[in-house]
């Protein structure tokens, strides 16, 4: 068997393909969230930093050519020593002119000019922290002069990685729960869905099993198709199977009947005295043969094509073979000792449970000699057991007896094609044919089914 | 002792009764079921060989009918084939035995033999009546230990006397328990037979086996 990456199964074949998709998926949706937030929460800072700068604009004014700003700014955030918010005001030189209280006794960053009307928002890193910076352009008129201003404002981004974090875990834990839930919902989804193919399964194996005929009951339109078929197959084998049963057993007649004449003929000529008694036995010998190795060809075919399963209660069979062998055996008198279970079933052909228990009863009432037990017992498998007080066998021929293959003319001396036919048949179901000595004395076999 | 053969192969139908005949049945022969039917039906058969594949009404079916008109002599079935599931299904309609074809006619007749002994309770094919004694297989008779010998004929009007003592057995039951339908049957001729037969089992006319019954007919009286 050759190792294959993927799973062996239908129902794990689509659960991996779906939940491998399902995490693609997952995934994909947890990094454009992500992604957005990220965008939306940087807006919003920006904006925050865009009021900020309004609030320093309103606050300035120019004094003596020079710009001035009030110590203590309404954002308390600018007025506290390293508070995260820093704000200053850049001249045309590039030269800070003014800071904010937070960032006295530190340089601000150096950061660049901006054009007039325009805003400029960076990313950077200030007092060892990662921040945001938003610069605005303007000009300030003083007298015939127009000075260039640009105003800053840095905040850290401490509070927007805390508020991003948060973000993500929430984001991590709804969808590894969205992820579980929906990975429950598939698998449901798929049992329910391919409900109707176990169903169908199990149908089989009772087609098989000979519990019933045909495959019943309605399928899902998809299947349907598949099921019709199905069923106008096993109609067919059946009508295959029936039609080279008959003519099996017509062949069997047509041989049988003129084999018969010649060996009649032989016996009468030897009556009439018009053949001699060497060749007539010659003759006889062969024409004996010849029958046996029809009968034996015979039913090894048949019983290959005429096997069409059923289950089939054992009891009722057992009893009219019991019957129809007590009058066939009436002059022996045979004293019978019989337990049989009302529940003993068999599933298989009919005629082939009538060869095997038939061969074996007639087998005990041929060679039995006053006593025959019979038992029928049905647990996990069932078991009949047949003993007869007879000369019973010896271990040497328990093999040959039971030996397959052995050709009709080859068989063991006195037991007949019985055992051998019972043997092959008992192998084709898969069963047990065990031979022991009886405590009657005789043989006692012993067949599990 | 009167044989009924129904079979549609007319070899072995002739087969049959060229080996009864000469074991000493009278032989009537039938090739379909309606004709065995109508055979079995009116002659007092004490066998009857019916094939099971019969054109017109089949082996099955011919042995119920007989059965159910209370026809109650055995029957040995003759069928090519040998499934237990078939000898079961004619067995269970009434038959008795049955042969397999290709049959040995030996085996035919001694299951005949059996069957025809097993009617009339007997164990063994040897019955004794007093000093006489009849061999169903041999076909031999022995008065105390001296064997007699009887013609066709003659044997099988005294087994049939041997093998329903102290009945009645009327004239023409007799003849046609020993002559088929074709024979001419004549009741001065059986007069004759029992004559010679009373000579020679009984030559000294101590025994006196077989009574004559006035007007009703003949009883073996060991």
């Amino acid at each position: 068997m050759s190792f294959s990456f993927w799973p062996q199964t239908l129902t794990a074949r689509v659960l991996f393909l779906a939940s491998a998709a399902l995490l693609i998926l997952l995934t994909t949706m947890a990094l454009v969230l992500r992604s957005a937030y990220h965008d939306s929460s940087q807006a919003a800072e920006r904006a925050k930093l865009q009021t900020s700068i309004y609030s320093l604009l309103a606050a300035a004014e120019m004094l003596k050519g020079k710009l001035n700003l009030p110590e203590n700014l309404p954002d308390n955030q600018f007025n506290q020593l390293s508070s995260g918010s820093y704000a200053g005001v850049l001249n045309g030189n590039n030269q800070w002119v003014w800071q904010s209280q937070s960032s006295q006794g530190q340089s601000l960053p150096v950061l660049p000019q901006v054009d007039s009307g325009v805003f400029e928002f960076l990313s950077l890193s200030y007092a060892t922290q990662a921040s945001f910076a938003l610069g605005y352009g303007t000009t300030w008129k003083y007298g015939r002069k127009t000075l260039p201003y640009s105003f800053w404002v840095i905040v850290s981004q401490q509070g927007f990685r805390a508020q991003l974090k948060t973000f993500e875990d929430t984001l991590i834990r709804g969808f590894l729960v969205l992820g579980c839930l929906l990975g429950l919902l598939q698998l449901m989804v798929l049992r329910w869905a391919l409900r109707p193919l176990k169903r169908l399964s199990s149908a089989i194996v009772a087609v098989e099993q000979g519990q019933q005929q045909q495959v019943i009951g309605r399928y899902p339109q998809e299947l349907q198709q598949l099921v019709d078929n199905m069923n106008r197959l096993i109609v067919s084998a059946d009508r295959q199977r029936q039609k080279i049963h008959n003519t099996l057993a017509d062949l069997a007649h047509s041989l049988k009947t003129p084999l018969a004449v010649v060996r009649n003929e032989l016996y009468l000529s030897g009556l009439r005295g018009e053949i001699q008694a060497s060749s007539n036995q010659l003759l006889s010998e062969q024409t004996e043969r010849m029958d046996s190795i029809i009968q034996y060809q015979l039913r090894k075919v048949a019983r290959h094509a005429g096997s069409s399963a059923s289950v089939i209660a054992v009891k009722p069979l057992m009893e009219s073979l019991l019957a129809s062998l007590q009058k066939l055996y009436a002059s022996k008198q045979m004293s019978l000792t019989v337990t049989l279970d009302d529940h003993a079933r068999f599933a298989g052909d009919a005629d082939d449970l009538y060869e095997m228990l038939g061969n074996l009863l007639d087998n005990a009432f041929k060679y039995g000699r006053q006593q025959i037990h019979c038992q029928l017992q049905q647990g996990e498998f069932l078991q009949v057991i047949i003993e007869d007080d007879g000369a019973g066998l010896t271990e040497d021929q328990y093999a040959a007896v039971l030996q397959r293959g052995v050709r009709a003319d080859e068989r063991v001396s006195g037991q007949g094609i019985g055992l051998a036919v019972v043997n092959e048949l008992v192998a084709s179901y898969q069963g047990q044919l065990q031979l022991r000595s009886s405590h009657l004395g005789g043989l006692c076999v012993e067949l599990q089914l | 002792m009167r044989a009924l053969i129904v079979e549609d192969d007319v070899l072995i139908q002739q087969q049959l009764r060229e080996a009864l005949t000469h074991a000493g049945y009278s032989v009537d022969a039938a090739s379909d079921g309606q004709e065995g039917l109508f055979l079995g039906t009116n002659y007092p058969y004490d066998v009857a060989l019916i094939d099971l594949g019969l054109p017109k009404l089949d082996g099955s079916s011919l042995i119920q009918q007989l059965r159910k008109r209370q026809h109650l002599y055995p029957i040995l079935i003759l069928t090519a084939r040998d499934a237990w599931q078939e000898k079961v299904a004619a067995l269970e309609a009434g038959a008795d035995d049955y042969v397999v074809k290709p049959f040995h006619l030996q085996e035919v007749l001694a299951r005949i033999q059996v069957l025809i002994r097993r009617t009339h309770g007997l164990a063994q094919p040897d019955i004794q009546r007093g000093r006489l004694r009849l061999n169903l297989s041999t076909q031999t008779f022995w008065l105390d230990d001296q064997a007699i010998t009887l013609t066709a004929y003659e044997y099988r009007v005294l087994e049939y006397l041997v093998m329903h003592p102290g009945q009645v057995i009327s004239k023409t039951q007799l003849i046609e328990h020993i002559y088929d339908q074709d024979f001419d049957r004549d009741s001065n001729t059986l007069e004759v037979f029992i004559r010679r037969l009373r000579k020679k089992i009984d030559p000294e006319e101590t025994l006196n086996p077989i009574e004559t019954l006035r007007g009703r007919g003949y009883r073996f009286v060991l």
